[in-house]
């Protein structure tokens, strides 16, 4: 969408229009950067890939595709955030009955805390210890913030500019 | 008559005219030197700052003046980290504490900031910071910033709510909804991220809006230029929600020019913890900040613990 002055430039996974990086100093390494874009990396996910766009130490920011139900519910023994970029997601929660490990289960035994909608421009808590699973009616846009985890895609070659086989 | 009040900060002097903040200092070749910043220009990076409580790393007000915070001390420079002003002699640097440093400069801020100039606003929205001594502008030095520990919520911005800014009035915001089990609310969190930064009132200020141990969000409003050209002590990352913003990126020590990054809607980005960047944002624009905490971060990055290049860094096992 084009800016106007009360509307601020936007994009979606069908229409992004990316920047760039322009290296002025010749020892400058464009890589660096690490200069990706969330739309173009969702249009082209799997739903439920947990693809990571920034890492920082342990922890990450994954882009996440929502489309259909996730097949697992997932939970880990620290908070969780998403925001939504594009469409609209729900969020199930079950409050496990015991301990379980952290990751993805099939089937969660505990009581069902409901859910959360969660819109375009919302940011939603996914509280440590509860589990829970997405789903969307259409293809829809989430950012993580989370820590590396087993399932956290590393496909830098891929989605960044200057990276082998980009840019 | 009413006058501006002139300030010492060890062996800095700082005055202050209708135009000009003029900084003086010792130098390495023991000839004193004078330094002049627009008076605008210095009160906006002065008032980050005091606001950011020093920051990560380098606070830059210009290529010459500017400090940087080792926690608990804060290194205050002339002329060190630009290349001529350094190979000529004519700088100087010095460890003060950081009591003293935020002391004089909130003075200097209660004392230089006119009534009807906003050192936080876009130049459109705020009056102009020229002109003779006239009374003080305290409630805008002193804005409270919104802390959380978790996750930020509407209630959370002080009363009266703001307006949604002139710059995002066209946007059409969605909100979600909460179908929680009766008595179990509170351990949920649930906020229109877009809206709650289109009412802020400040522009380039992040703050914290979700918090995973180290791992802070730290989305923010921008508009016109970043008074301050920020050289970090640590990696971080920058998300553009919407609108857009083009950072010049120079080597922290020299000023030297590196490279120009321009963020368009949804483009990621690191920032190497070797450099400075100045963000020019030609419309009001939303950009998600996002850094690592860990105290122990810089300290790291110096014994070669973690990287401070971002492509060693995500490629670290």
């Amino acid at each position: 969408m084009k800016p106007a002055k009360d509307t601020p430039l936007s994009a979606s996974m069908a229409h992004y229009s990316k920047g760039g990086v322009d290296i002025v100093d010749p020892r400058e390494n464009l890589k660096r950067y690490v200069y990706s874009n969330v739309y173009e990396i969702g249009a082209r996910a799997k739903p439920y890939e947990k693809i990571a766009v920034a890492k920082n130490g342990p922890y990450v920011i994954e882009c996440v595709v929502a489309e259909g139900a996730m097949a697992q519910w997932r939970l880990q023994p620290h908070d969780e955030f998403i925001v939504c970029l594009e469409g609209e997601v729900r969020v199930d929660f079950i409050e496990p009955r015991a301990e379980i490990a952290a990751g993805a289960h099939t089937d969660v035994p505990g009581e069902s805390m409901g859910y959360i909608i969660v819109c375009e421009g919302n940011l939603c808590l996914l509280p440590k210890g509860m589990a829970y699973k997405f789903s969307a009616g259409k293809r829809s846009l989430l950012l993580q913030q989370a820590k590396q985890s087993d399932r956290t895609i590393f496909a830098w070659e891929t989605i960044c500019e200057g990276w082998s086989g980009k840019g | 008559m009413n006058t501006y009040k002139e300030f010492q900060l060890s062996k800095f002097r700082f005055t202050r005219d209708d135009y000009f903040a003029h900084i003086y200092f010792p130098t390495q070749t023991g000839k004193e030197m004078e330094h002049r910043v627009d008076i605008d220009a210095f009160l906006k990076s002065l008032q980050r700052d005091v606001a950011w409580s020093f920051f990560y790393g380098m606070v830059k007000f210009d290529d010459v003046f500017g400090t940087i915070n080792h926690y608990g001390t804060v290194e205050v420079f002339a002329g060190k980290y630009h290349k001529t002003f350094h190979q000529s002699g004519f700088w100087h640097a010095e460890e003060l504490g950081r009591g003293e440093v935020e002391r004089t400069f909130t003075q200097m801020l209660e004392d230089w900031v006119s009534a009807e100039f906003d050192p936080f606003a876009a130049p459109r929205e705020t009056g102009s910071a020229v002109g003779p001594k006239r009374s003080s502008n305290i409630d805008a030095i002193h804005r409270k910033r919104v802390l959380t520990t978790r996750i930020v919520k509407q209630a959370d911005r002080q009363e009266p709510e703001y307006p949604v800014n002139d710059g995002f009035k066209g946007m059409e915001f969605k909100y979600g909804e909460m179908h929680i089990k009766p008595g179990h609310e509170s351990k949920f969190g649930l906020v229109n991220l877009y809206e709650y930064l289109a009412r802020s009132d400040v522009t380039w200020n992040p703050s914290i809006v979700s918090v995973l141990e180290h791992s802070l969000f730290c989305p923010t409003t921008e508009e016109h230029r970043l008074p301050i050209k920020h050289g970090n002590d640590r990696v971080e990352w920058f998300v553009q929600l919407n609108g857009q913003i083009d950072w010049e990126v120079c080597d922290q020590k020299t000023g030297d020019l590196l490279a120009y990054v321009r963020m368009r809607p949804g483009d990621v980005c690191a920032m190497p913890s070797d450099i400075q960047h100045q963000g020019f944002a030609p419309e009001r624009s939303m950009l998600l900040v996002w850094e690592n905490a860990d105290p122990k971060m810089p300290e790291k990055i110096r014994k070669g613990e973690v990287p401070g290049d971002p492509d060693k860094m995500v490629t670290m096992k």
